[in-house]
Protein backbone atom coordinates (compact mmCIF):
# COMPACT_ATOMS: atom_id res chain seq x y z
CA UNK A 1 0.00 0.00 0.00
CA UNK A 2 3.01 2.58 1.00
CA UNK A 3 4.80 1.66 -2.36
CA UNK A 4 1.53 2.44 -4.62
CA UNK A 5 1.14 5.58 -2.65
CA UNK A 6 4.95 6.21 -3.46
CA UNK A 7 4.92 5.58 -6.68
CA UNK A 8 1.27 7.58 -7.11
CA UNK A 9 2.76 10.55 -5.78
CA UNK A 10 5.95 10.61 -7.76
CA UNK A 11 3.75 10.88 -11.20
CA UNK A 12 1.47 13.33 -9.71
CA UNK A 13 4.89 15.33 -8.35
CA UNK A 14 5.98 15.65 -11.30
CA UNK A 15 3.13 16.92 -13.43
CA UNK A 16 2.86 19.38 -10.53
CA UNK A 17 6.07 20.02 -10.68
CA UNK A 18 6.00 21.32 -14.54
CA UNK A 19 2.71 23.07 -14.08
CA UNK A 20 3.92 25.17 -11.25
CA UNK A 21 6.74 26.25 -13.53
CA UNK A 22 4.16 28.10 -15.92
CA UNK A 23 3.33 30.97 -14.33
CA UNK A 24 -0.02 32.19 -16.35
CA UNK A 25 -1.42 28.57 -15.57
CA UNK A 26 -0.41 29.35 -12.18
CA UNK A 27 -2.43 33.09 -11.98
CA UNK A 28 -5.12 31.18 -13.58
CA UNK A 29 -5.39 28.18 -10.92
CA UNK A 30 -5.30 30.53 -8.33
CA UNK A 31 -8.32 32.57 -9.36
CA UNK A 32 -10.12 29.30 -10.09
CA UNK A 33 -9.85 28.33 -6.73
CA UNK A 34 -10.33 31.52 -4.79
CA UNK A 35 -13.31 32.01 -6.93
CA UNK A 36 -14.67 28.76 -5.63
CA UNK A 37 -13.87 29.61 -2.61
CA UNK A 38 -15.67 32.84 -2.54
CA UNK A 39 -18.67 31.11 -3.84
CA UNK A 40 -18.45 28.62 -1.37
CA UNK A 41 -18.53 31.04 1.82
CA UNK A 42 -19.98 33.33 -0.16
CA UNK A 43 -23.24 33.63 2.88
CA UNK A 44 -20.39 34.76 5.07
CA UNK A 45 -18.50 36.79 2.62
CA UNK A 46 -20.65 38.76 1.43
CA UNK A 47 -20.89 42.18 3.02
CA UNK A 48 -24.72 42.51 2.59
CA UNK A 49 -27.75 40.67 1.58
CA UNK A 50 -27.66 40.43 -2.04
CA UNK A 51 -31.55 40.22 -1.97
CA UNK A 52 -32.29 43.26 0.12
CA UNK A 53 -33.80 45.88 -1.83
CA UNK A 54 -33.17 49.40 -0.40
CA UNK A 55 -34.77 52.02 -2.41
CA UNK A 56 -33.06 55.27 -0.70
CA UNK A 57 -28.87 53.63 -2.15
CA UNK A 58 -30.37 53.12 -5.59
CA UNK A 59 -27.42 53.41 -8.47
CA UNK A 60 -24.75 54.15 -5.72
CA UNK A 61 -21.52 54.39 -7.85
CA UNK A 62 -18.51 52.42 -6.14
CA UNK A 63 -17.63 53.53 -3.16
CA UNK A 64 -15.99 52.27 0.40
CA UNK A 65 -19.23 51.34 1.67
CA UNK A 66 -20.79 49.52 -1.30
CA UNK A 67 -16.89 48.36 -3.44
CA UNK A 68 -18.76 47.52 -6.74
CA UNK A 69 -21.93 50.10 -6.39
CA UNK A 70 -25.46 49.42 -5.91
CA UNK A 71 -28.24 48.60 -8.97
CA UNK A 72 -31.44 50.07 -9.49
CA UNK A 73 -32.73 48.52 -6.44
CA UNK A 74 -30.65 49.58 -4.39
CA UNK A 75 -28.80 45.36 -4.05
CA UNK A 76 -24.94 45.28 -3.34
CA UNK A 77 -23.75 44.43 -6.41
CA UNK A 78 -20.29 42.77 -4.83
CA UNK A 79 -22.52 40.50 -2.35
CA UNK A 80 -24.62 39.54 -5.48
CA UNK A 81 -21.82 38.53 -7.55
CA UNK A 82 -20.20 36.57 -4.89
CA UNK A 83 -23.95 34.72 -4.72
CA UNK A 84 -23.75 34.67 -8.42
CA UNK A 85 -20.79 33.00 -8.69
CA UNK A 86 -22.11 29.82 -7.08
CA UNK A 87 -24.55 29.57 -9.62
CA UNK A 88 -22.58 30.65 -12.56
CA UNK A 89 -19.87 28.04 -11.41
CA UNK A 90 -21.75 24.97 -10.11
CA UNK A 91 -23.97 25.22 -13.62
CA UNK A 92 -20.36 25.37 -15.73
CA UNK A 93 -19.03 23.13 -13.66
CA UNK A 94 -22.75 20.50 -13.87
CA UNK A 95 -22.80 21.40 -17.88
CA UNK A 96 -19.20 20.36 -18.62
CA UNK A 97 -19.70 16.95 -16.74
CA UNK A 98 -22.88 16.06 -18.59
CA UNK A 99 -21.03 17.23 -21.74
CA UNK A 100 -17.87 15.07 -21.19
CA UNK A 101 -19.63 12.11 -20.07
CA UNK A 102 -22.13 11.43 -23.28
CA UNK A 103 -18.83 12.81 -25.34
CA UNK A 104 -16.64 10.36 -24.21
CA UNK A 105 -19.23 7.09 -24.25
CA UNK A 106 -19.91 8.01 -27.55
CA UNK A 107 -17.25 9.09 -28.68
CA UNK A 108 -15.11 6.04 -27.52
CA UNK A 109 -18.12 3.90 -28.80
CA UNK A 110 -17.56 5.10 -32.33
CA UNK A 111 -14.03 5.24 -32.14
CA UNK A 112 -13.56 1.31 -30.75
CA UNK A 113 -16.31 -0.09 -32.88
CA UNK A 114 -16.06 1.64 -35.99
CA UNK A 115 -18.37 0.62 -39.57
CA UNK A 116 -21.94 1.81 -39.26
CA UNK A 117 -22.34 2.83 -35.77
CA UNK A 118 -19.30 5.06 -35.96
CA UNK A 119 -21.33 6.68 -39.13
CA UNK A 120 -23.90 7.00 -37.85
CA UNK A 121 -22.48 8.83 -34.24
CA UNK A 122 -20.12 10.95 -36.00
CA UNK A 123 -23.06 12.20 -38.67
CA UNK A 124 -25.13 12.54 -35.60
CA UNK A 125 -22.51 14.85 -34.24
CA UNK A 126 -21.84 16.87 -37.09
CA UNK A 127 -25.95 17.35 -37.66
CA UNK A 128 -25.86 18.82 -34.08
CA UNK A 129 -22.77 20.80 -35.09
CA UNK A 130 -24.66 22.15 -37.81
CA UNK A 131 -27.38 23.89 -35.47
CA UNK A 132 -26.62 27.08 -33.90
CA UNK A 133 -26.79 26.04 -30.32
CA UNK A 134 -28.67 28.97 -28.82
CA UNK A 135 -31.61 28.49 -31.05
CA UNK A 136 -31.46 24.93 -29.33
CA UNK A 137 -31.02 26.12 -26.19
CA UNK A 138 -33.69 28.63 -26.33
CA UNK A 139 -35.95 25.68 -27.56
CA UNK A 140 -35.00 24.11 -24.90
CA UNK A 141 -35.41 26.43 -21.96
CA UNK A 142 -38.66 27.66 -23.75
CA UNK A 143 -40.13 23.68 -23.52
CA UNK A 144 -39.07 23.04 -20.42
CA UNK A 145 -38.76 25.76 -18.51
CA UNK A 146 -35.64 27.23 -16.69
CA UNK A 147 -34.78 25.60 -13.73
CA UNK A 148 -31.07 24.49 -12.83
CA UNK A 149 -31.58 21.15 -13.52
CA UNK A 150 -32.75 21.31 -17.02
CA UNK A 151 -30.71 24.16 -17.93
CA UNK A 152 -28.03 21.53 -17.36
CA UNK A 153 -29.42 19.27 -18.98
CA UNK A 154 -29.99 21.04 -21.93
CA UNK A 155 -26.70 22.48 -22.14
CA UNK A 156 -25.41 19.41 -21.33
CA UNK A 157 -26.87 17.85 -24.79
CA UNK A 158 -25.67 20.61 -26.67
CA UNK A 159 -22.13 20.75 -25.91
CA UNK A 160 -20.44 17.40 -25.99
CA UNK A 161 -20.01 17.01 -29.56
CA UNK A 162 -16.43 18.42 -29.75
CA UNK A 163 -15.75 16.00 -26.99
CA UNK A 164 -17.18 13.03 -28.70
CA UNK A 165 -14.73 14.07 -31.81
CA UNK A 166 -11.98 14.42 -29.62
CA UNK A 167 -12.65 10.89 -27.70
CA UNK A 168 -12.89 8.93 -31.04
CA UNK A 169 -9.51 10.97 -32.50
CA UNK A 170 -7.86 9.68 -29.57
CA UNK A 171 -9.04 6.49 -29.27
CA UNK A 172 -8.38 5.57 -32.85
CA UNK A 173 -4.66 6.20 -32.58
CA UNK A 174 -4.61 4.20 -29.28
CA UNK A 175 -6.21 1.52 -30.91
CA UNK A 176 -3.65 0.72 -33.04
CA UNK A 177 -1.15 0.71 -29.94
CA UNK A 178 0.34 -2.53 -29.16
CA UNK A 179 -0.98 -2.66 -25.72
CA UNK A 180 -4.66 -2.68 -26.74
CA UNK A 181 -3.71 -5.70 -29.32
CA UNK A 182 -2.36 -7.32 -26.13
CA UNK A 183 -5.30 -6.40 -23.84
CA UNK A 184 -6.77 -8.32 -27.35
CA UNK A 185 -4.90 -11.18 -27.32
CA UNK A 186 -5.34 -11.84 -23.41
CA UNK A 187 -9.12 -12.49 -24.25
CA UNK A 188 -10.32 -9.39 -22.66
CA UNK A 189 -14.37 -8.17 -23.48
CA UNK A 190 -14.46 -4.87 -25.72
CA UNK A 191 -15.90 -3.00 -22.94
CA UNK A 192 -13.56 -3.69 -20.87
CA UNK A 193 -10.93 -2.74 -22.91
CA UNK A 194 -12.72 0.76 -23.95
CA UNK A 195 -13.04 1.23 -19.66
CA UNK A 196 -9.91 -0.05 -18.62
CA UNK A 197 -7.75 0.55 -21.59
CA UNK A 198 -8.54 2.98 -24.14
CA UNK A 199 -10.38 5.52 -22.00
CA UNK A 200 -7.71 5.85 -19.10
CA UNK A 201 -5.27 6.74 -21.42
CA UNK A 202 -7.09 9.17 -23.41
CA UNK A 203 -7.49 11.48 -19.97
CA UNK A 204 -5.17 14.22 -20.59
CA UNK A 205 -6.20 15.52 -23.30
CA UNK A 206 -9.72 15.03 -22.33
CA UNK A 207 -9.01 17.37 -18.65
CA UNK A 208 -7.36 19.87 -21.81
CA UNK A 209 -10.71 19.75 -22.65
CA UNK A 210 -12.68 19.90 -19.39
CA UNK A 211 -11.12 23.36 -18.75
CA UNK A 212 -11.83 24.63 -21.89
CA UNK A 213 -15.81 23.46 -22.05
CA UNK A 214 -15.77 24.74 -18.52
CA UNK A 215 -15.24 28.81 -20.19
CA UNK A 216 -17.52 27.72 -22.51
CA UNK A 217 -20.02 26.62 -20.29
CA UNK A 218 -19.84 29.67 -18.35
CA UNK A 219 -19.66 31.85 -20.58
CA UNK A 220 -22.66 30.10 -22.31
CA UNK A 221 -24.61 30.29 -19.12
CA UNK A 222 -24.02 34.03 -18.78
CA UNK A 223 -25.39 34.73 -22.55
CA UNK A 224 -28.40 32.78 -21.88
CA UNK A 225 -28.97 34.87 -18.44
CA UNK A 226 -28.49 37.81 -20.22
CA UNK A 227 -31.33 36.67 -23.02
CA UNK A 228 -33.16 36.11 -19.48
CA UNK A 229 -33.27 32.85 -20.28
CA UNK A 230 -31.25 31.23 -17.31
CA UNK A 231 -31.85 31.44 -14.16
CA UNK A 232 -35.13 33.19 -13.14
CA UNK A 233 -34.90 35.95 -10.29
CA UNK A 234 -34.80 35.80 -7.86
CA UNK A 235 -32.14 33.38 -8.10
CA UNK A 236 -28.75 34.88 -9.15
CA UNK A 237 -26.21 34.49 -11.46
CA UNK A 238 -23.52 36.68 -13.78
CA UNK A 239 -25.33 37.20 -16.69
CA UNK A 240 -28.80 37.69 -14.64
CA UNK A 241 -26.55 41.06 -13.12
CA UNK A 242 -25.37 42.37 -16.78
CA UNK A 243 -29.07 41.55 -17.90
CA UNK A 244 -30.26 43.89 -14.84
CA UNK A 245 -27.79 46.64 -16.08
CA UNK A 246 -28.04 46.49 -19.33
CA UNK A 247 -30.57 49.29 -19.87
CA UNK A 248 -29.38 51.27 -17.43
CA UNK A 249 -25.78 50.91 -18.66
CA UNK A 250 -25.21 54.89 -19.92
CA UNK A 251 -26.22 55.73 -15.95
CA UNK A 252 -24.70 53.35 -14.16
CA UNK A 253 -21.75 51.56 -15.45
CA UNK A 254 -20.91 49.44 -12.84
CA UNK A 255 -23.88 46.95 -12.40
CA UNK A 256 -22.40 45.41 -16.10
CA UNK A 257 -19.24 46.08 -15.50
CA UNK A 258 -18.34 44.25 -12.64
CA UNK A 259 -20.04 40.66 -13.31
CA UNK A 260 -18.35 41.15 -17.19
CA UNK A 261 -14.83 41.44 -15.78
CA UNK A 262 -15.64 38.71 -13.64
CA UNK A 263 -17.33 36.23 -16.58
CA UNK A 264 -13.83 37.07 -18.67
CA UNK A 265 -11.63 36.57 -15.37
CA UNK A 266 -12.72 33.22 -15.19
CA UNK A 267 -12.78 32.28 -18.73
CA UNK A 268 -9.51 33.48 -18.65
CA UNK A 269 -7.96 32.23 -15.83
CA UNK A 270 -9.76 28.84 -17.36
CA UNK A 271 -8.07 28.96 -20.75
CA UNK A 272 -4.62 29.88 -19.07
CA UNK A 273 -5.06 26.90 -16.24
CA UNK A 274 -5.78 24.27 -19.56
CA UNK A 275 -2.93 25.94 -21.36
CA UNK A 276 -0.96 25.06 -18.74
CA UNK A 277 -2.34 20.99 -18.09
CA UNK A 278 -1.80 20.59 -21.77
CA UNK A 279 1.63 21.34 -21.61
CA UNK A 280 2.25 19.30 -18.10
CA UNK A 281 0.05 16.37 -18.35
CA UNK B 1 27.28 -22.59 -48.09
CA UNK B 2 29.45 -25.31 -46.00
CA UNK B 3 31.04 -22.73 -44.28
CA UNK B 4 28.06 -20.85 -43.05
CA UNK B 5 26.62 -24.15 -41.99
CA UNK B 6 29.34 -25.34 -39.91
CA UNK B 7 29.08 -21.64 -38.69
CA UNK B 8 26.17 -21.66 -37.57
CA UNK B 9 26.35 -25.49 -35.85
CA UNK B 10 28.53 -23.76 -33.36
CA UNK B 11 26.36 -21.17 -32.42
CA UNK B 12 23.88 -23.75 -32.08
CA UNK B 13 26.03 -25.77 -29.55
CA UNK B 14 27.10 -22.31 -27.74
CA UNK B 15 23.66 -21.91 -27.04
CA UNK B 16 22.86 -25.31 -26.14
CA UNK B 17 25.99 -25.00 -23.50
CA UNK B 18 24.27 -21.87 -22.54
CA UNK B 19 20.94 -23.05 -21.79
CA UNK B 20 22.42 -25.84 -19.98
CA UNK B 21 20.29 -28.98 -19.45
CA UNK B 22 17.48 -27.92 -21.40
CA UNK B 23 19.49 -28.17 -24.50
CA UNK B 24 17.21 -31.10 -25.37
CA UNK B 25 14.42 -29.26 -26.48
CA UNK B 26 16.38 -28.29 -29.86
CA UNK B 27 16.45 -31.85 -30.82
CA UNK B 28 14.53 -32.27 -34.02
CA UNK B 29 14.68 -36.24 -33.95
CA UNK B 30 12.12 -36.24 -30.92
CA UNK B 31 9.64 -34.54 -32.85
CA UNK B 32 10.52 -35.36 -36.56
CA UNK B 33 7.68 -38.15 -36.52
CA UNK B 34 5.21 -35.28 -35.93
CA UNK B 35 5.94 -33.68 -39.24
CA UNK B 36 4.89 -36.85 -40.67
CA UNK B 37 1.05 -36.40 -39.33
CA UNK B 38 -0.43 -33.63 -40.65
CA UNK B 39 -3.45 -34.48 -39.25
CA UNK B 40 -1.86 -34.47 -35.70
CA UNK B 41 -1.08 -30.10 -36.07
CA UNK B 42 -2.29 -28.39 -33.99
CA UNK B 43 -2.72 -24.69 -36.19
CA UNK B 44 -3.15 -25.03 -39.69
CA UNK B 45 -3.49 -22.49 -41.68
CA UNK B 46 -5.11 -23.11 -45.15
CA UNK B 47 -4.66 -20.81 -47.89
CA UNK B 48 -4.80 -17.57 -46.24
CA UNK B 49 -5.28 -14.44 -47.44
CA UNK B 50 -5.38 -10.71 -46.05
CA UNK B 51 -5.85 -7.59 -47.69
CA UNK B 52 -5.34 -3.95 -47.12
CA UNK B 53 -7.42 -1.18 -48.42
CA UNK B 54 -5.40 1.67 -48.72
CA UNK B 55 -7.99 3.71 -50.77
CA UNK B 56 -11.31 3.04 -52.43
CA UNK B 57 -9.29 1.53 -55.47
CA UNK B 58 -6.25 0.24 -54.09
CA UNK B 59 -5.83 -2.59 -52.57
CA UNK B 60 -2.78 -4.62 -51.64
CA UNK B 61 -2.88 -8.27 -51.17
CA UNK B 62 -0.14 -8.39 -48.02
CA UNK B 63 -0.89 -12.08 -47.40
CA UNK B 64 -1.89 -14.83 -50.28
CA UNK B 65 -2.21 -18.25 -50.10
CA UNK B 66 -0.60 -18.84 -47.13
CA UNK B 67 -0.40 -22.60 -45.92
CA UNK B 68 1.19 -23.56 -42.32
CA UNK B 69 1.10 -26.04 -40.01
CA UNK B 70 2.23 -26.00 -36.33
CA UNK B 71 2.82 -29.50 -34.35
CA UNK B 72 2.47 -29.88 -30.59
CA UNK B 73 5.40 -29.08 -28.72
CA UNK B 74 7.49 -27.95 -31.40
CA UNK B 75 9.43 -24.35 -32.49
CA UNK B 76 8.33 -23.18 -35.66
CA UNK B 77 10.66 -20.42 -37.07
CA UNK B 78 8.83 -17.91 -39.46
CA UNK B 79 11.53 -16.01 -41.25
CA UNK B 80 11.16 -13.24 -44.08
CA UNK B 81 12.41 -10.20 -45.14
CA UNK B 82 10.87 -6.66 -43.70
CA UNK B 83 7.52 -6.12 -44.77
CA UNK B 84 6.74 -9.90 -46.49
CA UNK B 85 3.59 -9.89 -44.14
CA UNK B 86 5.17 -11.91 -41.02
CA UNK B 87 3.38 -9.80 -38.63
CA UNK B 88 0.44 -9.24 -40.38
CA UNK B 89 0.21 -13.37 -40.32
CA UNK B 90 1.17 -13.09 -36.96
CA UNK B 91 -1.79 -11.52 -36.03
CA UNK B 92 -4.05 -12.79 -38.49
CA UNK B 93 -3.76 -15.88 -36.55
CA UNK B 94 -5.44 -14.18 -33.18
CA UNK B 95 -8.47 -12.41 -35.86
CA UNK B 96 -6.67 -9.23 -34.25
CA UNK B 97 -6.47 -7.29 -38.01
CA UNK B 98 -8.60 -4.39 -38.02
CA UNK B 99 -9.92 -2.17 -41.13
CA UNK B 100 -8.00 -1.33 -43.48
CA UNK B 101 -6.40 -4.39 -43.38
CA UNK B 102 -9.34 -7.96 -43.99
CA UNK B 103 -9.02 -11.27 -44.08
CA UNK B 104 -10.31 -12.14 -47.56
CA UNK B 105 -9.74 -15.55 -47.92
CA UNK B 106 -8.85 -18.81 -46.00
CA UNK B 107 -9.28 -20.65 -43.26
CA UNK B 108 -6.80 -21.35 -39.99
CA UNK B 109 -8.21 -24.31 -37.51
CA UNK B 110 -6.87 -24.38 -33.99
CA UNK B 111 -7.54 -28.08 -32.94
CA UNK B 112 -10.02 -28.48 -35.79
CA UNK B 113 -11.96 -25.29 -34.91
CA UNK B 114 -11.91 -22.35 -37.68
CA UNK B 115 -10.81 -19.55 -35.42
CA UNK B 116 -11.72 -16.81 -38.63
CA UNK B 117 -15.23 -18.00 -38.39
CA UNK B 118 -16.18 -18.52 -35.01
CA UNK B 119 -17.87 -16.31 -32.45
CA UNK B 120 -15.96 -13.67 -30.85
CA UNK B 121 -17.20 -15.55 -27.29
CA UNK B 122 -15.09 -18.34 -28.26
CA UNK B 123 -12.54 -16.65 -29.97
CA UNK B 124 -11.72 -14.61 -26.48
CA UNK B 125 -11.64 -18.26 -24.56
CA UNK B 126 -9.18 -19.82 -26.87
CA UNK B 127 -7.00 -16.11 -26.62
CA UNK B 128 -4.56 -16.77 -24.47
CA UNK B 129 -5.86 -19.54 -22.62
CA UNK B 130 -5.01 -21.51 -25.75
CA UNK B 131 -2.69 -19.17 -27.77
CA UNK B 132 -0.67 -16.59 -26.45
CA UNK B 133 1.28 -13.95 -28.10
CA UNK B 134 4.78 -11.96 -27.44
CA UNK B 135 4.87 -8.88 -29.35
CA UNK B 136 7.36 -7.23 -31.01
CA UNK B 137 7.76 -3.95 -28.77
CA UNK B 138 7.24 -4.99 -25.39
CA UNK B 139 7.42 -1.38 -24.06
CA UNK B 140 4.62 -0.76 -26.48
CA UNK B 141 2.75 -3.83 -25.13
CA UNK B 142 2.09 -3.23 -22.00
CA UNK B 143 -0.53 -0.46 -20.75
CA UNK B 144 1.69 2.40 -19.62
CA UNK B 145 -1.04 4.41 -17.03
CA UNK B 146 -1.20 0.76 -15.33
CA UNK B 147 0.89 -1.40 -12.73
CA UNK B 148 2.93 -3.84 -14.49
CA UNK B 149 1.59 -6.31 -11.92
CA UNK B 150 -2.07 -5.68 -11.59
CA UNK B 151 -2.59 -5.67 -15.45
CA UNK B 152 -1.85 -9.44 -14.88
CA UNK B 153 -3.79 -9.74 -12.00
CA UNK B 154 -6.88 -8.32 -13.77
CA UNK B 155 -7.10 -10.70 -16.52
CA UNK B 156 -6.26 -13.38 -14.14
CA UNK B 157 -9.15 -12.52 -11.93
CA UNK B 158 -10.81 -11.83 -14.87
CA UNK B 159 -10.23 -15.08 -16.75
CA UNK B 160 -9.59 -17.73 -14.26
CA UNK B 161 -11.97 -16.36 -11.19
CA UNK B 162 -8.98 -16.03 -8.90
CA UNK B 163 -9.65 -13.97 -5.54
CA UNK B 164 -7.22 -10.88 -5.17
CA UNK B 165 -4.49 -12.45 -3.10
CA UNK B 166 -4.12 -15.92 -5.38
CA UNK B 167 -4.05 -13.85 -8.33
CA UNK B 168 -1.32 -11.42 -7.03
CA UNK B 169 0.67 -14.70 -5.56
CA UNK B 170 0.09 -16.02 -9.00
CA UNK B 171 1.72 -13.39 -10.97
CA UNK B 172 4.49 -13.55 -8.56
CA UNK B 173 5.43 -16.72 -9.20
CA UNK B 174 5.59 -16.04 -12.80
CA UNK B 175 7.41 -13.32 -12.82
CA UNK B 176 9.96 -15.49 -10.64
CA UNK B 177 9.42 -18.28 -13.40
CA UNK B 178 10.18 -15.83 -16.39
CA UNK B 179 13.24 -14.40 -14.89
CA UNK B 180 12.67 -11.32 -13.54
CA UNK B 181 14.80 -10.00 -10.82
CA UNK B 182 13.16 -8.74 -7.81
CA UNK B 183 9.91 -9.79 -8.62
CA UNK B 184 8.06 -7.99 -6.05
CA UNK B 185 9.11 -4.74 -7.23
CA UNK B 186 8.45 -5.25 -10.64
CA UNK B 187 4.98 -5.79 -9.63
CA UNK B 188 3.92 -2.68 -8.21
CA UNK B 189 5.80 -0.71 -10.91
CA UNK B 190 4.93 1.35 -13.95
CA UNK B 191 6.29 0.12 -17.16
CA UNK B 192 8.43 3.30 -17.82
CA UNK B 193 10.45 2.25 -14.58
CA UNK B 194 11.66 -0.89 -15.95
CA UNK B 195 13.43 -1.70 -18.94
CA UNK B 196 13.28 -3.23 -21.67
CA UNK B 197 14.37 -6.37 -20.74
CA UNK B 198 12.35 -6.76 -17.89
CA UNK B 199 9.17 -5.43 -20.21
CA UNK B 200 9.90 -8.70 -22.47
CA UNK B 201 10.34 -10.56 -19.29
CA UNK B 202 7.10 -9.42 -18.22
CA UNK B 203 5.44 -10.01 -21.08
CA UNK B 204 6.67 -13.89 -21.20
CA UNK B 205 5.06 -14.36 -17.66
CA UNK B 206 1.88 -12.61 -19.21
CA UNK B 207 1.66 -15.03 -22.29
CA UNK B 208 2.96 -18.61 -20.33
CA UNK B 209 0.11 -17.26 -17.39
CA UNK B 210 -2.37 -19.98 -18.50
CA UNK B 211 -0.38 -22.22 -20.05
CA UNK B 212 -1.18 -22.08 -23.61
CA UNK B 213 -0.79 -24.63 -26.06
CA UNK B 214 0.60 -22.31 -28.59
CA UNK B 215 3.20 -19.29 -27.94
CA UNK B 216 3.48 -16.80 -31.07
CA UNK B 217 6.50 -14.81 -30.51
CA UNK B 218 6.59 -11.69 -32.56
CA UNK B 219 10.62 -11.24 -33.39
CA UNK B 220 10.39 -10.67 -29.55
CA UNK B 221 14.00 -10.05 -29.53
CA UNK B 222 13.96 -7.49 -31.84
CA UNK B 223 14.14 -4.23 -29.43
CA UNK B 224 16.97 -6.08 -27.46
CA UNK B 225 20.77 -5.97 -27.01
CA UNK B 226 22.38 -8.82 -27.56
CA UNK B 227 22.63 -9.70 -23.88
CA UNK B 228 19.06 -9.63 -23.31
CA UNK B 229 18.49 -11.59 -26.37
CA UNK B 230 20.03 -14.40 -25.58
CA UNK B 231 18.37 -14.15 -21.79
CA UNK B 232 14.78 -13.53 -23.50
CA UNK B 233 15.47 -16.21 -25.18
CA UNK B 234 16.95 -19.13 -23.05
CA UNK B 235 13.77 -18.52 -20.73
CA UNK B 236 11.51 -19.18 -23.66
CA UNK B 237 12.98 -21.87 -24.32
CA UNK B 238 13.34 -23.15 -21.06
CA UNK B 239 9.48 -22.28 -20.28
CA UNK B 240 8.53 -23.75 -23.83
CA UNK B 241 10.41 -27.18 -22.35
CA UNK B 242 8.40 -26.60 -19.11
CA UNK B 243 5.15 -26.21 -19.92
CA UNK B 244 5.31 -28.19 -23.35
CA UNK B 245 4.38 -25.73 -25.11
CA UNK B 246 4.60 -24.85 -29.66
CA UNK B 247 6.26 -22.01 -30.54
CA UNK B 248 5.86 -19.82 -33.94
CA UNK B 249 9.06 -17.66 -33.30
CA UNK B 250 8.84 -14.93 -36.37
CA UNK B 251 12.01 -13.45 -36.86
CA UNK B 252 14.28 -12.05 -39.62
CA UNK B 253 17.80 -12.92 -38.00
CA UNK B 254 18.67 -16.60 -39.08
CA UNK B 255 21.27 -17.32 -36.60
CA UNK B 256 18.81 -16.97 -33.49
CA UNK B 257 16.91 -19.51 -35.30
CA UNK B 258 19.34 -22.09 -36.06
CA UNK B 259 20.12 -22.54 -32.74
CA UNK B 260 16.73 -23.82 -31.79
CA UNK B 261 13.90 -24.14 -34.03
CA UNK B 262 12.64 -27.56 -35.18
CA UNK B 263 11.19 -25.95 -38.29
CA UNK B 264 12.00 -23.09 -40.16
CA UNK B 265 9.57 -21.47 -43.00
CA UNK B 266 10.69 -19.01 -45.35
CA UNK B 267 8.37 -16.46 -46.38
CA UNK B 268 8.77 -14.19 -49.49
CA UNK B 269 6.23 -11.67 -50.34
CA UNK B 270 2.98 -12.87 -48.11
CA UNK B 271 3.63 -16.93 -49.55
CA UNK B 272 6.02 -19.46 -47.73
CA UNK B 273 8.25 -20.73 -50.30
CA UNK B 274 9.97 -22.93 -48.29
CA UNK B 275 9.57 -25.18 -45.00
CA UNK B 276 11.57 -27.84 -43.45
CA UNK B 277 13.44 -29.26 -40.45
CA UNK B 278 16.13 -26.69 -39.82
CA UNK B 279 18.98 -29.02 -40.54
CA UNK B 280 17.87 -29.54 -44.09
CA UNK B 281 17.32 -26.14 -44.84
CA UNK B 282 20.58 -24.79 -43.49
CA UNK B 283 22.43 -27.65 -45.24
CA UNK B 284 20.42 -28.37 -48.53
CA UNK B 285 17.91 -24.49 -49.49
CA UNK B 286 16.07 -25.28 -52.15
CA UNK B 287 14.36 -22.08 -53.09
CA UNK B 288 16.39 -19.62 -53.89
CA UNK B 289 15.04 -16.75 -51.88
CA UNK B 290 16.58 -18.91 -48.80
CA UNK B 291 19.57 -19.20 -49.99
CA UNK B 292 19.55 -15.37 -50.76
CA UNK B 293 18.65 -15.36 -47.10
CA UNK B 294 21.44 -17.52 -46.06
CA UNK B 295 23.83 -15.96 -47.52
CA UNK B 296 23.10 -12.73 -46.40
CA UNK B 297 23.38 -13.97 -43.02
CA UNK B 298 26.76 -15.86 -43.95
CA UNK B 299 27.84 -11.84 -45.29
CA UNK B 300 26.34 -9.65 -41.72
CA UNK B 301 28.17 -12.86 -39.66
Amino acid sequence: MHERFVFYSVRMSKIWHRFKRQKLACVGFVLIVSWTLLGFFASILAPHDPFEQVPNRRYQAPNPHHLCGTDQFGRDILSRLLVGSRVSLSLGLAVTAVALLIGSTLGAVAGNFGGALDAVIMRGVDLLLSFPVIYLLVTGVAFFGANWAILVLVMGLTSWMDVARLVRAEILSLKERDFIKAAQVLGLSQSRIVFRHLLPNALSPLIVLFALRLADAILLESSLSFLGLGVQPPAVSWGSIIRDGRDVLARAWWIVTFPGLAIVLTAMALNWMAEGLRKSL
Amino acid sequence: MQSICSLIKLHQKKAFISVGRFSSVGDPKNLQIFFLMPDRALLKIDNLEVRFYAEEQLENSVVHEFNLEIFPGETLALIGESGCGKTTVARAILRLIDWPGKMTNGEIFYRGENLLAMPEQRLRQIRWKEIAMIFQEPAAALNPLRRVGPQITEVLRHHLGLDKKAAAEKTLHLFESAGLPDASRCFGAYPHELSSGMHQRAMIAMAIACRPALIIADEPTAALDAHHQNEALACLQRLQHEYKMSLLFITHDFGLVATWAHRVAIMQQGKIVEAEITEQILSQPKHPHTKKLLEAAQRFQ
